[in-house]
């Protein structure tokens, strides 16, 4: 009997192990070595030297470190419950059973079928000031109100491309509209219909069926954003490199250039671990704050 | 009953939201077709050698009498008979593909083979563990399981300079493994979820029943496990795909020798040489590139909705 359990644990173990030596070797390792790199002075040229808190301490005193942390954040606060409410209300618009909801569905997800990088390229043309489409259509519409004012800069003025990277975010929502869509679609109809027999009206059963129903997923969508928003590189480093000047230095990208630009891998790390412990700290708030304002009964 | 038109409103909102999702790809489309002089004088309308084929061609089809007369980039004036002419204007009109098909396709092999070695490896790797968690209960299963699922919270900012690192010091900076590797061995955890919570949902008597019949381990699981699981691969193969299609960060600073890049770091890297000599030839190397994405959700648009959706839901 014994036998055949040890044999049982021996072929499970044997048939995990490649991802526990892959995972062991990938994430494993690489988060316990930043997180004790994050206590050195580590170049890579030299070995690393422990300097205890160090890195800590010159992180909270780097102007950069606040720059690119507010600048996520602005981005976290304004771009990413713009994008959750754009979304649904096209989820909601394409859930009335109108014709055509399939052409549209597939014309809101081209944007996330398209690789990143072109995108970002994509819209460097359109947001050029001056040969850029955006600024031709701005500036004819201007011209034809006669209004005074000129279409800025976009990329290269240090208001205007937070904004410029906030529109094009918006541009493509079209992925969380599909996943909205999906959740909308989960939502019984015998809900509205006892809805309707207690006479509520079209906003009523939105307000109190469709969007408590759906919370999970918004709530879903935000925390995964929030992760996500903190991760953004491909596109603002492609468009910006954070400039001007920082106007659009985010988390990663400054962690990027701690690391493999000044070659400061400790300085980085320590950096990578406050990400950590903030997207924890901020998971763990929104799991608080969701209770009892997030419905799992349909799920 | 639905009359028709009744919805005219809902609409003509939906198109005022759909025309400009579309005008960038519109815009990019039309511009590839262009030369770069003569982008200099405009973004708008029908490219200069689009509409010179179509004259050509129209009057090839008249038969109109006469040559077709071609100015040469060298200002040389030839004169042509009509079809001959067409085709040095489709030739002219398509020059920016051909170009930047030189130029990209070294980009695309090396993604779809990077492409196809992880997808390969977590297929195999993946339903194979997930099928061991999900039917095989052996003492210390929820310890493995628990372990797997923690590597997920770490976000991929934690463990990137140390991953570049061990690349680093395995010697596989500039490689084909230094994409692959990682990816099969640590980055798709995700996918022992879907496949474990997909199997935990089948039936145990088919498995009981195929074992009655004599079917063995591997039988099991070749015969019976893999073609339930059809849907749900496919589901697991397109994350996989669009997750090595966007991957940046990390084939930039792995893979700095222009052989080993992928499509978004050669993309890139040409963008930055290229973009004010030739835009035409960029914007035809972005449409090349967005095709493959574009083919294989028209091919399996279902599991790419589900693929989206997976995360948010029951996964």
């Amino acid at each position: 009997m014994t036998g055949r359990t040890w044999r049982k644990v021996r072929n499970g173990l044997l048939f995990t192990l490649p991802w526990t030596v892959g995972l062991l070797g990938f994430i494993v390792y690489p988060v316990v070595a930043s997180v004790y790199h994050s206590f050195c002075d580590y170049s890579v040229l030299r070995p690393a030297v422990w300097i205890g808190l160090g890195n800590y301490v010159d992180l909270l005193q780097d102007e950069v470190f606040w720059i690119a942390l507010w600048n996520t954040v602005v981005f976290a606060v304004v771009a990413l419950p713009l994008g959750i409410v754009t979304a649904i209300g096209l989820a909601l618009l394409l859930n009335t059973k109108v014709r055509g909801v399939v052409v549209y569905r597939t014309i809101f997800f081209i944007p996330s079928l398209v690789p990143m990088v072109t995108l970002a390229m994509l819209w460097m043309w359109i947001f050029n000031g001056r040969y850029g489409i955006l600024n031709y259509v701005l500036n004819g519409v201007m011209r034809w109100l006669h209004l005074p004012w000129e279409a800025p800069g976009w990329l290269l003025d240090p208001h205007w491309a937070k904004p410029a990277l906030i529109l094009m975010g918006l541009w493509g929502c079209g992925h969380a509209v599909v996943i909205f869509l999906a959740g909308l679609q989960d939502i019984p109809e015998t809900l509205y219909e006892a809805a309707e027999i207690d006479g509520a009206n079209r906003w009523q059963k939105t307000w109190h069926v469709t969007l408590p129903m759906l919370s999970p997923v918004i709530y879903f969508n935000l925390i995964m954003g929030i992760i996500g928003t903190f991760q953004v590189f491909a596109v603002p480093y492609i468009m910006t490199g954070g400039g001007p000047g920082r106007a659009t230095l985010f988390y990663t990208m400054a962690i990027f250039q701690f690391a493999f630009e000044d070659l400061r891998m400790g300085y980085a790390s320590a950096m990578a671990v406050i990400l950590f412990l903030i997207i924890v700290g901020l998971t763990w708030l929104a799991t608080r704050v969701s209770r009892g304002h997030v419905h799992y009964g349909g799920l | 009953m639905r009359r028709p038109g009744k919805h005219w409103w809902l609409h003509l909102f939906l198109l005022m939201v759909a025309v400009p999702t579309l005008m960038p790809f519109v815009f990019v489309l039309n511009n590839s077709f262009r030369t770069s002089s003569e982008m200099l004088h405009g973004y708008f309308g029908v490219p200069r050698a689009a509409r010179a084929a179509l004259s050509c061609a129209w009057r090839a089809l008249r038969g109109s009498p006469g040559p077709s007369f071609v100015i040469t980039d060298a200002k040389q004036t030839l004169a042509l008979s009509h079809t001959h002419a067409l085709r040095y204007h489709l030739r002219l009109l398509l020059r920016n593909y051909r170009d930047a098909w030189t130029s990209v396709r070294p980009y695309l092999r090396n993604t779809l083979w990077v492409v196809c070695a992880v997808a390969t490896g977590v297929l195999i790797l993946g339903t194979a563990t997930a099928f061991v968690l999900s039917r095989f209960p052996f003492p210390g299963r929820t310890v493995v399981f628990y372990y797997f699922l923690s590597t997920m919270m770490f976000p991929g900012v934690l463990t990137l300079v140390p991953s570049f690192l061990l690349i680093k010091r395995l010697g596989l900076l500039n490689s084909y493994s230094a994409l692959i590797v990682p990816m099969v061995a640590g980055g798709q955890v995700f996918a022992i979820f879907v496949f474990k919570s997909f199997f935990d949902g089948l039936s145990q008597d088919l498995f009981d029943a195929a074992k009655i019949d004599g079917a063995g381990l591997f039988s099991l699981y070749w015969h019976l496990l893999l073609p339930l699981s059809r849907p749900v691969i496919a589901v697991v193969l397109i994350i996989n795909i669009l997750g090595t299609w966007n991957n940046f960060l990390w084939p930039f600073i792995v893979n700095t020798d222009p052989r080993y890049h992928i499509v978004a770091s050669g993309l890139y890297v040409m963008s930055a040489s290229e973009s004010a000599s030739n835009p035409g030839m960029l914007f035809a190397a972005y449409v090349i590139t967005s095709i493959p994405l574009l083919l294989l959700f028209a091919c399996a648009t279902r599991a790419f909705m589900q693929g989206m959706t997976s995360g948010a839901f029951k996964a």
